[in-house]
């Protein structure tokens, strides 16, 4: 099982609420996908709109799939906004969880590296379980176990570019160097990436926009869930090592020339 | 007295609780958070709170994302 501050997960899949065509299909994605972290944004009520509850049919079934919230501070462009985010919602959510997210550039959505420490340090120490959106860099995910992270989202790939893990070889370092959890958030855009980040050993993957926007997002829930199952599998059951070289898997016994 | 809600400017009864502006404007539901002045102030705290003229009242909910 999974750990992450003082909750247990027993599903490694971790899925976004964000861009699916509509709140049932939503929900039902989420609920085939087992997932029991979810993350979700923040956003000014419309006073002049009627109440759109676009999360409900979800957090009716909360309790009932042991659905967990990951708030991110999505909007925040430095530390300060994200710590003012980051109160708000675990006001307006009731968890101390929460998904740090400071992308100034809405072109690329890259994380700003220093405002996400500041703001972590300060939230760890007010007693939230922090969850930084980073970029691949082992270096500063060192940095943020350091100021009491609770698990560490390096991405694959820019958010919702489905462009898979182009940061693979610096996950597997932050993998092999962290001691706490390494989720493998943004960028995962197909099965085969999930399973790839889970085989090299990452404790989970977020996935949101390749399930939201696929053509079924319930049955890519499932390859989903499929994916990270087997790739956890794989992990554990030790993969062989690679080789340029072909290494016979029968015998090469001439036997039918005499 | 004028306040304002997420920039919206409105003029209230004075004397006004937090949760009383929120009942008028219909947003006492759950889920939602709220700060006076980017401070934020708990649901256990709105019946006793009262607003002043000038307040700048920032009210979030969550949303669907990422």
């Amino acid at each position: 099982m999974l750990k992450i501050a003082n909750k247990t997960f027993s599903s490694r899949l971790f899925t976004g609420t964000g861009k699916f065509s509509n709140r049932q299909l939503m929900t039902d994605a989420i609920i085939a996908s087992g997932s029991e972290l979810v993350t979700m944004a923040l956003k000014r009520v419309d006073l002049n709109e009627q109440q759109d509850n676009i999360l409900g049919p979800l957090l009716d079934k909360q309790l009932e799939h042991n659905l967990n919230l990951l708030p991110n501070t999505s909007g925040a462009r430095n530390a300060e906004e994200a710590i003012y985010a980051a109160q708000l919602a675990r006001e307006a959510l009731g968890t101390h969880f929460v998904k740090v997210e400071i992308h100034p550039d809405p072109k690329y959505l890259l994380p700003d590296p220093i405002e996400t420490l500041k703001a972590c340090e300060a939230l760890s120490a007010m007693g939230f379980a922090v969850l930084p959106y980073v970029h691949a860099d082992p270096v500063l995910c060192k940095r943020l176990e350091e100021v009491g992270v609770a698990a560490v989202m390096p991405l694959g790939s820019p958010i919702g570019s489905n462009l898979g893990l182009i940061t693979k070889e610096f996950i597997q370092i932050i993998i092999e160097q962290s001691s706490v959890p390494v989720v493998v958030d943004a960028g995962i855009g197909s099965p085969s990436d999930a399973a790839l980040a889970m085989e090299m050993g990452a404790d989970a993957v977020l996935v949101n926009s390749a399930i939201a926007v696929a053509r079924d997002p319930v049955q890519m829930a499932i390859a989903f869930k499929e994916a990270v199952i087997a790739g956890r599998r794989a992990f554990k059951a030790g993969l062989g090592g690679r080789s340029l070289q072909a290494q016979a898997s029968s015998p090469l016994t001439a036997f039918l020339d005499d | 007295m004028q306040i304002k809600v997420n920039n919206q400017p409105m003029v209230v009864e004075t004397a006004l609780s937090l949760d009383a502006l929120l009942k008028q404007l219909n947003h006492l539901e759950k889920g939602v958070a709220l700060a006076v002045n980017r401070t934020i102030i708990s649901r256990s705290q709105w019946d006793s709170y009262q607003l002043n003229d000038g307040d700048n009242i920032t009210l979030i909910k969550a949303t669907a994302g990422g």
